[in-house]
C-alpha cells in the first residue's frame, strides 16, 4: 500500500487557509473554551458579560446626559430624547472593536505554550477569539434592541448591525492579527494598546455625533479627516443604522468593506511573517 | 526514492536558529536597535534525511543539542525546515516534553478534549475513548482538577494516554521515559507495540540507549544536527555508547610498556559487541597483557570505579595461581554474568601482578570505560553480588608459559576469600564480593 504523504509543514497562504479548515474540531474546542472560560465558577455567568458595556452606558448618559447636558452635542434632528440610546448605537461597534483586537492579544499570548508542543494553525486562537466576540455582539444587539422596543422605535434598518458588526470584527481582526506577534514579544505593546485605546475612545463619534466635529480647525479640514477614520465610520454607520434609523450610504459600506479587507490582509501578513517564530521562540 | 510503504519521510531538512546575544527586554530596543538581524545563525539540522515505514519503530540517538528535539518539531510541524521538508501520511501525535500540550488551569478531561480536536476528533469520538484514556494514565478522582496540581509524573502519564489512544497514523515521543516509574515504562512500551501492530508509526527519542536499541526497528544518530549513521538499532546504538565514552577515555592516562610488564589493552564488551550493557546483564572484561620477562605467581585484578570512586567491586583471578609463569603477550577474560549496577557510566581498572623474584609486584595496570544502561523491566538492586569467572586461565601465546594447565587455576573465582593483604592498592580496597 502506498501512503499518501504530503508535507507537514505548510507552504504558502492558501495552505494555510486549508488548515483553518482542518483544524476546525480545535477551533470549536477554542471557540467553547472562549466562551465559558471566564465565567466557570462565577453565579452571574454570561451576565457579566454584559456588565462592562452596561457600565460605560450608565456612567456616561449619567455624565453627559444629566450632568453635562449642554456638552452633548447631539444633532437638530435628533429622533430620540434619551442620551443613552444614543451612546448606545455606537458603543456596540467599539466593544466589538476592543474585545477583538485586545481579546486576540491575549489568546495569541496564551497559546504560546501550546504552541511549542503541538502544531496548530497560528491563526487559530485569534479567529476563535474573535468568533467569540461576535457572539458576545450578538448578545448585545439583542440588549440594544429590547432598548429600543422599550420607547417604541423599533425599525428594519436595525438589520444593517449584523453587516456592520461583521465589517467591524473583520478590520479588529487585521490591527489584532498585526499587534499580537509583538505583543507576545513585547509587553509593552499590549499597555501600549490600552492608551491609545483611550485616546481613540475619544477621538472616535461615540459620545458626541460625528457632525459635532467641526469642519475645519487649526487650518485642517477636521471633520472629513475624522470620516476618513474607519472606526468613525464604523460608528457612525452603526448609528444610522440604529439611532437615525436610515440605511447607511452604499459609500459607507464600499469604504467599510475595503478598510476591512485592507486591515486584514495587511495584519494577517504581518502576522504570518513572524508567526513561525513565535512557536520557534526567536 | 521513497519506499513504497513510507509513511513518514525526512527530505534534506536544514534548520537554523537565530542566536540572540541579548534578548531585547523592551519595544524600545526593538525599534532602536537592529541587533536581532545581525545575531548569529545556528544551524540545528544540517542536511537530515530518514524514513519511517508504516507501522515500524524509529529511535533517535544523539547527544545533548545534537539536533533530536529539533528534527522532532520538524517531524511534528511546529517548526517549519528552511531547506528540505517532512512529508507525513495522516495524523501525527506530539508528545514533545514533558505534558505535552498541556494547558495548566485547564482541567485533566479538558485537555483531554482539546488536545484530542487539535489532532481533529471530533467531540462525539473523545467521548468514547475518554474513559480508557483516563484508566490508562491511572489518574482516578485527578482527572477533574486542572492540570497545574498535578505531578510530572502524571502529567506524562496523561500526555502518553491521550496520544496512544486518539488512534495516530504517526507517534512522535520525545523523552516520554523521563519520568515515571519503570512500571508505566512498561506499560507504555506494550502500548507502543500495540499500536504498532494496529499500524501506527513510532518515533522515539530517548537517552536511555537500551530501550531505543530494544525496541526500535531501526535507529538514527543524530551528531551536531547531521545523520552520523541510520541503520540496525544494535549497531547504530552501540557506536552511538563507545562514542559517548570515547570522550571520556580520552583523560585516562594509556599505559606505557614497562620492562616489568604491561597491560596492552582492555576491552569490555556487552551483549551487543560494545561496551555498554543493562542493569543486570552480561559484561566481558578483556585483558591484553604483556610480560616481558618470566613472571610467577600472576595474578589479575579488576576494580569498577564509579566518577572516580573505587566501588566495593573486585574480582580476581584465582589465588590458585601459584605457579603460573607467565612470559610474553597474552589474554584473559573476566566475564561477569550478571552486573548488578544501576544505569550510569563506568570504568574498570585492572592490574595483573607476579612475582619476579622480589616478592609479588603489581606488574600493570589500566583503566577503560564502559556504561550501564537501564532495563526495562526487573531493575537489579545494587546490593547484588559481582561474580566473575576468569577464563581462560592466563595464557601466554608467546615465548613461554610452562604450568598453566586448565587444572592450575580453576576458571572461576569470584571474590577471593582469604585475600592476602599484600600492598596493592587495588586489593586494599577490596570489599564484600
Amino acid at each position: 500500500m502506498t501512503a499518501v504523504v504530503k508535507p507537514v509543514a505548510r507552504q504558502g497562504s492558501a495552505r494555510s487557509l486549508r488548515d483553518v479548515w482542518e483544524f476546525r474540531e480545535f477551533l470549536g474546542n477554542l471557540l467553547r473554551r472562549e466562551l465559558h472560560k471566564n465565567y466557570k465558577g462565577s453565579l452571574l455567568g454570561w451576565f457579566w458579560s454584559l456588565i462592562n458595556p452596561l457600565t460605560t452606558l450608565l456612567v456616561y448618559s449619567f455624565v453627559f446626559g444629566t450632568i453635562l447636558p449642554g456638552a452633548k452635542q447631539l444633532p437638530p434632528d435628533t429622533p430620540i430624547v434619551s442620551f443613552a440610546h444614543f451612546l448606545f448605537s455606537a458603543l456596540v461597534m467599539w466593544n466589538i472593536f476592543i474585545n477583538v483586537s485586545n481579546g486576540m492579544m491575549m489568546s495569541f499570548t496564551k497559546a504560546v505554550n501550546l504552541r511549542k508542543r503541538v502544531y496548530f494553525p497560528p491563526e487559530t486562537p485569534g479567529i476563535a477569539t474573535t468568533l467569540a466576540a461576535l457572539v458576545l455582539a450578538a448578545i448585545e444587539f439583542m440588549v440594544l434592541v429590547a432598548a429600543y422596543a422599550v420607547v417604541g422605535k423599533v425599525s428594519l434598518t436595525f438589520l444593517h448591525l449584523i453587516p456592520i458588526g461583521i465589517l467591524t470584527a473583520i478590520l479588529s481582526m487585521g490591527v489584532g492579527f498585526a499587534l499580537s506577534p509583538s505583543s507576545i514579544r513585547y509587553k509593552d505593546v499590549s499597555y501600549l494598546h490600552t492608551v491609545i485605546l483611550r485616546f481613540l475612545f475619544f477621538l472616535t463619534p461615540i459620545i458626541y455625533p460625528l457632525s459635532a466635529v467641526p469642519e475645519s480647525k487649526f487650518g485642517l479640514p477636521l471633520q472629513t479627516m475624522m470620516s476618513a477614520h474607519p472606526l468613525a465610520r464604523i460608528t457612525d454607520a452603526s448609528r444610522q443604522a440604529v439611532y437615525f434609523q436610515v440605511n447607511p450610504s452604499v459609500g459607507d459600506y464600499v469604504y467599510l468593506v475595503v478598510a476591512a479587507a485592507v486591515s486584514l490582509i495587511g495584519g494577517w501578513l504581518i502576522f504570518r511573517r513572524s508567526a513561525d517564530r513565535v512557536a520557534e521562540g526567536n | 526514492m521513497a519506499a513504497d510503504d513510507s509513511v513518514l519521510i525526512v527530505d534534506d531538512v536544514h534548520k537554523s536558529f537565530r542566536l540572540i546575544r541579548e534578548q531585547a527586554a523592551s519595544i524600545k530596543s526593538a525599534f532602536t536597535g537592529f541587533h536581532r538581524a545581525r545575531g548569529e545563525t545556528f544551524w540545528a539540522l544540517k542536511g537530515v534525511s530518514v524514513e519511517a515505514s508504516r507501522g515500524s519503530m524509529l529511535g533517535i540517538v544523539g547527544t545533548n543539542g545534537s539536533g533530536k528535539s529539533t528534527l522532532l518539531r520538524c517531524m511534528a510541524g511546529i517548526y517549519r525546515p528552511d531547506r528540505g521538508e517532512v512529508l507525513a501520511a495522516g495524523r501525527i501525535a506530539a508528545l514533545l516534553e514533558l505534558g505535552a500540550g498541556f494547558e495548566p488551569d485547564l482541567s485533566g478531561r479538558d485537555n483531554i478534549y482539546m488536545n484530542a480536536a487539535i489532532l481533529g476528533m471530533k467531540r462525539k469520538e473523545v467521548d468514547a475513548i475518554v474513559d480508557d484514556i483516563v484508566d490508562f494514565a491511572g489518574l482516578g478522582d485527578f482527572i477533574d482538577s486542572p492540570i497545574n496540581v498535578y505531578s510530572s509524573g502524571m502529567k506524562s502519564r496523561l500526555g502518553f494516554s491521550v496520544s496512544a489512544f486518539v488512534q495516530p497514523d504517526i507517534l512522535l515521543a520525545d523523552e516520554i521515559f523521563a519520568v515515571g516509574d519503570a512500571a508505566f515504562r512498561k506499560q507504555c512500551l506494550e502500548r507502543m507495540h500495540q499500536m504498532r501492530a494496529e499500524g501506527t508509526t513510532v518515533v522515539l527519542v530517548s537517552h536511555t540507549a537500551s530501550i531505543v536499541e530494544r525496541n526500535c526497528d531501526k535507529v538514527l544518530w543524530l551528531d551536531n544536527g547531521v545523520v552520523r549513521q541510520v541503520g540496525p538499532p544494535a549497531d547504530v546504538v552501540g557506536a552511538y555508547l563507545e562514542e559517548v565514552l570515547r570522550e571520556e577515555r580520552a583523560e585516562v592516562e594509556m599505559p606505557e610498556p614497562t620492562e616489568t610488564g604491561w597491560i596492552r589493552a582492555v576491552r569490555v564488551v556487552g551483549p551487543g559487541g560494545h561496551a555498554v550493557t543493562t542493569s543486570g546483564a552480561s559484561l566481558r572484561i578483556e585483558i591484553d597483557y604483556e610480560s616481558p620477562q618470566p613472571v610467577d605467581e600472576v595474578q589479575f585484578v579488576a576494580r569498577i570505579v564509579h566518577r572516580g570512586q573505587p566501588l566495593r567491586l573486585i574480582s580476581r583471578s584465582g589465588a590458585g595461581l601459584e605457579g603460573v609463569r607467565l612470559h610474553g603477550r597474552g589474554s584473559v577474560e573476566l566475564t561477569l554474568p550478571t552486573v548488578p549496577l544501576p544505569p550510569g557510566r563506568y570504568s574498570v581498572q585492572v592490574a595483573f601482578r607476579g612475582d619476579k623474584g622480589q616478592g609479588v609486584m603489581v606488574l600493570g595496570k589500566a583503566t577503560e570505560m564502559w556504561a550501564v544502561t537501564p532495563q526495562d523491566d526487573n531493575p537489579v538492586g545494587p546490593e547484588a553480588p559481582l561474580r566473575g569467572l576468569w577464563s581462560p586461565t592466563p595464557t601466554s601465546t608467546g615465548a613461554t608459559s610452562d604450568s598453566n594447565s586448565q587444572e592450575a587455576v580453576p576458571p572461576s573465582s569470584a571474590a577471593d576469600p582469604d585475600a592476602d593483604n599484600s600492598d596493592d592498592p587495588l586489593i586494599q580496597i577490596e570489599g564484600a564480593i
